[in-house]
């Protein structure tokens, strides 16, 4: 049971909703939980290395025509967010539910129209796909008919499970919208009230597939890519040509871009690569060089500029501009319309922006040089500090005062300090590098941005901070820093490394504290301890054989108090968490012992899984091989018997609202496959009856007895009206606890950055001070930040 | 069962499986997983597996025809309907490792960057060879044969299949199809 105690908004920010709920036994008394977004808003890295951001990674842009100071933004698993000026200052939009977003549109015509697609939200009644507001973007509706038909798809899954990607809509006629989803091309002639879907390739007999970008230009020419490469209608979807043999577009991930001149000059990005045809896709004969490949996601766009040239702009890792010209008279056929040209400058690092580009926004109010407006990439959203013709068509970026804060986290870890603030919290996240801070139970949290790019694994002692930075070109791409607390001054590689290459680009653990110097790291050659990283060298010391368990992550460590004996856990293999593996034991940290497996009979491969810091016969996780699986269940012996928890089993699915185990869900890099629901399981090492857990759509859960009851802290379900937030793909958790008996739970999301849930007696204090920042670390004096002083809680 | 490695070995170990599908309408089953490679930046990688027909277990005589299978080539589409339009290339597997040049079924086409791709290992069941790690004992038992091909172009859907030359005459998987991931690397300058 449960109450909305109050719903604030400080800041710019969604920042609180405090609940008053009902705990099960043994807690008899009512708790205040305040569930918080407590992210950084700004990067005080970016100043001086532009990669530094807080944004997250953003895909999709839309500016209203009828007023441009109102724009979307579509991230890639942190929903949807707007701004109300012009792109200064971002809020998340809570009425919008599905939370792995792609793209965002506005009515020319009606700025409270608004189209947004997204991706699969594990529902069995699902909302995701095509969502249409009339609103103004602050409730959302996904009509009835935006469901394609039974055996219309490539398989029935896609049915089920719906995605939707690209957004257009006829300038010539707004009321026409076009959507590409999973399942073939979406129409609607009404303005997105009613759909029906479109196979724009029948005659392959596959049935329809993805759909990834479409367009619609001159008078209704629609050009759609995708899983059928491209295809081209002028009959506004009734026929449809292509290529054949060898002179098609290839299949995948797509962008489309058309000429504003010629209707039959067509750009595509395919993977990597810049095609180009003109004779509206009878062939793809131009080809340009992508000046700097990587794949993030498809992005081309042109923009027509006077004297009857245009722009051709495309993003890969920079962003990129080149000039194309029209023939006179123009026809059919030719060479290509860029070809004379080549790539300016990159915009991005070097202006300002973050590398891996999102999508470009241009001036709706203009038809010929119209300046670009905003850009969205792997650092979130950036607009445009030039604003005039033709200066502008130069972009130099500038970071909003608050960006979204869709951060995709890699970790998290922090130290208990005394006082109600006090609280050294750290995480690494995708793209946007590493963040400390001092006082994470501060109303605004100081956070510094210390490293740009992809910040991996962080642990901490009262001495130090370690993080895993990632990408350096050589032999080492990932590297192992020692900072001071609070990542404020300058960053020391390690000088010793230990066999193999340090782990990247997984949600499990790779690194974690002892306590007292000592460290436990991950490599692809084994598991390896340190009794004192600040040794020189470092001396580490392999646990086990290099081989088994094969492919380890997700370190955990438990320690029995009554011998202070050491029992090391890792995982063989699913290092994401989303597929199972078999559990391994090590017990101490010298060489010489042997791993021995954790096993459940007639199954035993796990997803996540957490070990009692303080116990090591006890562990939850969960079992993705059993009869039930995907299915959360404890063991309290060792592994020899196991069972359910049937009150977390059943709030992981909602009560039934969510799919235990999707089958076509958006796993990362914008692939799709099979995901469990947990993403998440811990105990408090302060009190291991108390626990938390998470699922990818269901949200976050408590429990005080020891995983016999628990709570939903959040509201996957209505955020906009309960004022609880949704907080999806929870990936890791920090406790901390304060003088006065208050719990504060530090919560990190795959791509909805990071929050604090404090529970207890009491309220949080409330704040209207502005956004928490360091100064940028080009050589401004560092704030006076008390030293940690309280007994450390590593993790 | 124990196995002879060729190719690179360490390139398997040290992967990361993101993305699987599974063609099994043949009488081998192809089947296509890809990933990001642990060892080299920005690189996806696809795994092929498929039982040789030519393998029986328990050395049970292998079907009337099938012996001995020579290794297969490889054919791989990017395009829709690739294999029936003769918008395919076909890399031979007997020199994995050797980054062989593809053929292409249409000689004209254009020469893609989705076809640059480098067959670095196979591992194949045989008779003697050292102690295997867990996983590749997994697949000896199954009586697979893997190929380890990378530098995919990222976001494309790659369908492939095998044809093998047989005492009975040419025998052609059903195609497998999978999309090569995206591997970020956000480089640090």
């Amino acid at each position: 049971m449960s109450t909305i105690s109050r719903r604030r908004h400080v800041a710019g920010s969604w920042l609180a909703a405090g609940t008053m709920l009902a705990f099960g036994a043994p807690a008899s008394a009512q708790d205040t939980v305040d569930v918080r977004e407590i992210a950084p808003q700004q990067s005080n890295l970016h100043p001086v290395d532009a990669d530094g951001a807080s944004g997250g990674r953003v895909n999709g842009l839309a500016v209203a025509r009828t007023d441009p100071q109102q724009v979307f933004a579509a991230s890639e698993w942190g929903g949807l967010w707007r701004s109300s000026d012009g792109g200064h200052n971002w809020q998340h939009i809570p009425g919008h539910v599905p939370v792995a977003t792609w793209d965002v549109k506005i009515d020319p015509t009606d700025a409270r129209r608004v189209y947004a697609t997204s991706f699969y939200d594990g529902r069995v009644q699902s909302r995701s796909g095509i969502s249409v507001s009339i609103d103004g973007g602050v409730t959302w509706n996904r009509p009835a008919s935006a469901a394609p038909p039974a055996n219309f798809c490539e398989e029935e899954t896609r049915r089920e499970e719906p995605s939707a990607f690209g957004i257009a809509i006829d300038p010539a006629n707004p009321a026409h919208v076009y959507v590409g989803t999973n399942c073939g091309l979406a129409i609607s002639r009404d303005s997105g009230q009613t759909w029906s879907f479109i196979d724009p390739s029948p005659a392959d007999g596959l049935g329809a597939g993805d759909v990834w970008s479409v367009i619609v230009h001159h008078g209704g020419i629609i050009d759609t890519c995708g899983d059928a490469g491209h295809r081209r209608s002028t009959t506004g979807g009734a026929t449809w040509t292509a290529a054949t043999g060898a002179n098609q577009l290839p299949a995948g991930r797509c962008a489309l871009g058309a000429s504003p001149y010629e209707a039959h000059v067509v750009f595509a990005v395919v993977g990597t690569t810049i095609y180009e045809t003109d004779n509206g896709g009878a062939t793809w004969s131009t080809a340009y060089a992508n000046p700097s490949p990587q794949g993030r996601i498809p992005f081309v766009a042109v923009n027509a500029r006077s004297g009857g040239s245009y722009d051709l702009w495309f993003g890969d890792v920079s962003l990129q501009r080149r000039t194309c010209t029209t023939p006179q008279p123009a026809s059919p056929g030719g060479s290509g319309r860029c070809a004379a040209g080549t790539w300016s400058n990159p915009f991005t690092r070097q202006a300002g922006g973050h590398d891996d580009v999102g999508t470009i926004l241009f001036d709706p109010a203009a038809n010929i040089d119209a300046c670009p407006l905003l850009y969205s990439s792997d650092g979130g959203v950036y607009f445009n500090t030039r604003t005039a013709n033709p200066d502008c068509h130069t972009p130099a970026w500038a970071q909003p005062a608050t960006t979204p804060r869709a951060t995709w986290h890699w970790d998290l870890a922090g130290i208990s300090l005394p006082g109600v603030e006090g609280e050294q919290l750290y995480y690494g996240v995708q793209d946007n590098g590493t963040f400390g801070t001092m006082n994470a139970g501060a109303d605004r949290p100081t956070w510094s941005n210390q490293h740009c790019c992809d910040g991996f694994n962080v642990a901490a002692d009262t001495e130090r901070v370690l993080t895993i930075v990632c990408c350096w070109s050589g032999d080492r791409a990932a590297r192992l820093w020692v900072s001071s607390p609070g990542l404020a001054g300058p960053p020391a590689e390690i000088r010793t490394y230990p066999p193999g290459n340090l782990r990247r680009f997984e949600q499990l653990d790779t690194l974690t504290s002892l306590g007292g110097g000592r460290y436990l790291v991950l490599t692809t050659s084994g598991v390896f301890v340190t009794l004192n990283i600040a040794a020189d060298p470092i001396v580490w010391t392999q646990l086990g054989a290099a081989t088994t368990p094969f492919n380890a992550c997700g370190l955990n460590v438990s320690t029995r108090p009554a011998t202070g004996q050491i029992t090391v856990f890792v995982k063989s293999g699913g290092c994401d968490g989303e597929s199972g593996g078999p559990l391994f034991t090590y017990e101490g940290i010298t060489a010489g012992g042997a791993w021995k497996p954790v096993r459940r009979q007639g199954a035993g491969l796990f997803g996540v899984y957490a070990a009692d810091p303080a116990d090591p016969d006890r562990v939850v996780a969960a079992d993705l091989g059993g009869a039930n699986a995907p299915e959360m269940v404890m063991t309290k012996n060792g592994g020899a018997t196991w069972t359910s928890l049937p009150a977390l089993n059943r709030l992981m699915v909602g009560n039934g609202a969510f799919r235990p185990m999707t089958r076509r869900g958006p796993i990362r890099w914008t692939l799709f496959s099979a995901y469990p629901q947990p993403t998440l399981v811990a105990f408090d090492p302060h009190d291991s009856n108390t626990m938390v857990a998470a699922g990818a759509d269901s949200g976050v859960f408590f429990s005080r007895d020891g995983g016999v009851n628990w709570t939903l802290l959040t509201d996957p379900d209505n955020p906009l009206q309960s004022g609880r937030p949704h907080i999806p793909r929870a990936r890791y958790v920090h406790f901390g606890h304060d003088e006065g008996g208050a719990l504060r739970m530090y919560i990190a999301t795959q791509g909805r950055g990071v929050w604090r849930v404090r529970i207890g007696p009491g309220q949080e204090p409330v704040s209207a001070a502005p956004p928490a920042l360091l100064p940028s670390p080009a050589g401004v004096p560092q704030p006076d930040i008390a030293p940690p002083s309280a007994a450390p809680a590593p993790r | 069962m124990s196995l002879h490695l060729l190719g690179a070995v360490s390139f398997f170990l040290l992967s990361t499986y993101v993305g699987s599908a599974l063609a099994q309408n043949g009488s081998v089953p192809l089947r296509c997983e890809t990933f990001c490679s642990q060892s080299k930046l920005r690189t996806a990688s696809a795994r092929l597996s498929w039982t040789d027909p030519s393998l029986q277990p328990s050395g049970a005589a292998p079907p009337a025809g099938l012996t001995p299978a020579a290794p297969p080539q490889l054919d791989v589409t990017v395009m829709r309907n690739g294999f029936s339009t003769n918008a395919y290339a076909t890399f031979p597997t007997a020199d994995a490792g050797a980054s062989p040049s593809p053929n292409f079924a249409t000689p004209a086409a254009p020469r893609l960057r989705a076809y640059d791709l480098r067959i670095t290992g196979a591992l194949r069941p045989a008779i003697t060879g050292a102690p295997a790690p867990n996983e590749v004992v997994a697949a000896a038992e199954r009586r697979e044969t893997t190929l380890l091909i990378e530098n995919l172009e990222p976001g494309l859907r790659y369908s492939w299949r095998l044809r093998f030359n047989t005492a009975a005459g040419e025998q052609v998987t059903a195609p497998a199809t999978c999309i090569a991931p995206v591997c970020p690397a956000d480089i640090k300058e």
